[in-house]
């Protein structure tokens, strides 16, 4: 019989594994569940706003989907029975809710969602401006590459993910995601390259 | 040829205190909701009591009126008999007139109720007559009797 954990007794910095959280969100009262979820809050919330960051560069844009993927994770934890998979499942929450909001502002611009720029806006574009010029290049070229291929890029270059946590993620195949990021390092380069010796 | 290790993350800075305030914004919906469903678990099960109540009330008067229905059909039976047996009574006087009245009606057919009385006097008086005739022949008779005897004894 496993031993009952108390609750009160876990630290806000915990050391706690995942799937020992969602054991003690399953098991616990209402309180237990509101301060496990604070708890997960604080451990995602920083990894994800960096990977939203990338996709949709405007801080605005990324605290707006990052509250809703928050939301959406607390009215449905519930179901997530497995803590391994409770970071892919942020993950997941968050690259839909990034595609739809995506969605809709190129909607709203009459393009695509791959020809819709997100360094539009002026705060963004002072804030590109403020950066070196390998990271401006570098973020320059990630823009231009498709939705998906930035997604699978950001999470494997930057967030560290393994191709089965991203196949998870993205529902693609491990092969598809291989010759995506292969690509997409490829135009990378490529652009940076080329604006190096411009 | 550019090494993929040189492509630098880009840095993009989160306002200051950004964490803390999506930490405290996030924990005050959670605790909204949760008072939401708190809220919402009440009135259900206020709901569901008052639902229970309007049932066993409910259950209680449709019972009540069973029982009433019962109660009203037994009077009624007993009614009934009573009534049934006053018309039972009448139907058999109707009837014993009515067989009378078909007798009447057999014999007297095409007569009025008028002739039928007429009749009845008129046939009173033939009898009457008729006997007043046989006690006429009788006392001629007698008388006749009566005289030869006198003269016999003469």
């Amino acid at each position: 019989m496993k031993p009952k954990i108390n609750i009160d007794s876990i630290p806000m910095h915990t050391e706690y594994s995942d799937a020992q959280l969602l054991e003690i969100f399953h098991a616990g009262k209402t309180r237990d569940k509101e301060r496990v979820f604070g708890i997960i809050v604080k451990r995602y919330s920083r990894s994800l706003y960096s990977y939203l960051r990338h996709i949709l560069i405007s801080h605005d844009d990324t605290d707006d989907v990052l509250q809703e993927t928050f939301i959406k994770a607390w009215g449905n934890l519930g179901t997530v029975k497995d803590g391994a998979a409770l970071k892919n499942w942020l993950y997941r929450i968050a690259s839909n809710i990034a595609i739809n909001h995506l969605r809709q502002k190129a909607s709203a611009a009459s393009v695509s969602i791959d020809d819709y720029d997100v360094a539009d806006e002026l705060d963004t574009r002072e804030e590109m401006e403020k950066m070196d010029l390998m990271s401006r290049l570098t973020s320059e070229a990630i823009r231009h590459l498709p939705k998906k291929q930035q997604m699978v890029f950001t999470m494997k270059h930057f967030e560290g993910l393994k191709y089965s946590q991203i196949s998870e993620i993205l529902d693609t195949s491990e092969g598809a995601l291989k010759a995506s990021y292969h690509i997409a390092v490829e135009k990378i380069k490529s652009y940076v390259e080329e604006k190096i010796k411009e | 040829m550019l090494d993929i290790k040189e492509i630098k993350r880009p840095v993009y800075e989160a306002p200051e205190g950004y964490f803390e305030e999506l930490e405290m914004t996030v924990a005050s919906y959670v605790n909204r909701e949760i008072k939401r469903d708190k809220r919402h678990t009440i009135l259900r099960r206020l709901y569901m009591g008052v639902s229970a109540a309007a049932a066993i009330v409910a259950i209680y008067i449709g019972v009540s009126q069973v029982n009433y229905d019962i109660a009203a059909y037994r009077d009624s039976i007993e009614i009934t008999s009573v009534e049934e047996l006053h018309n039972y009574v009448i139907d058999i006087q109707e009837n014993y007139s009515s067989d009378i009245a078909v007798i009447d009606t057999d014999v007297e057919t095409s007569k009025s109720a008028t002739e039928i009385y007429l009749s009845h006097i008129e046939e009173d008086i033939v009898t009457d007559g008729n006997m007043q005739e046989e006690t006429g022949e009788q006392d001629i008779d007698d008388i006749l009797n009566y005289n030869i005897m006198e003269l016999a004894s003469l």
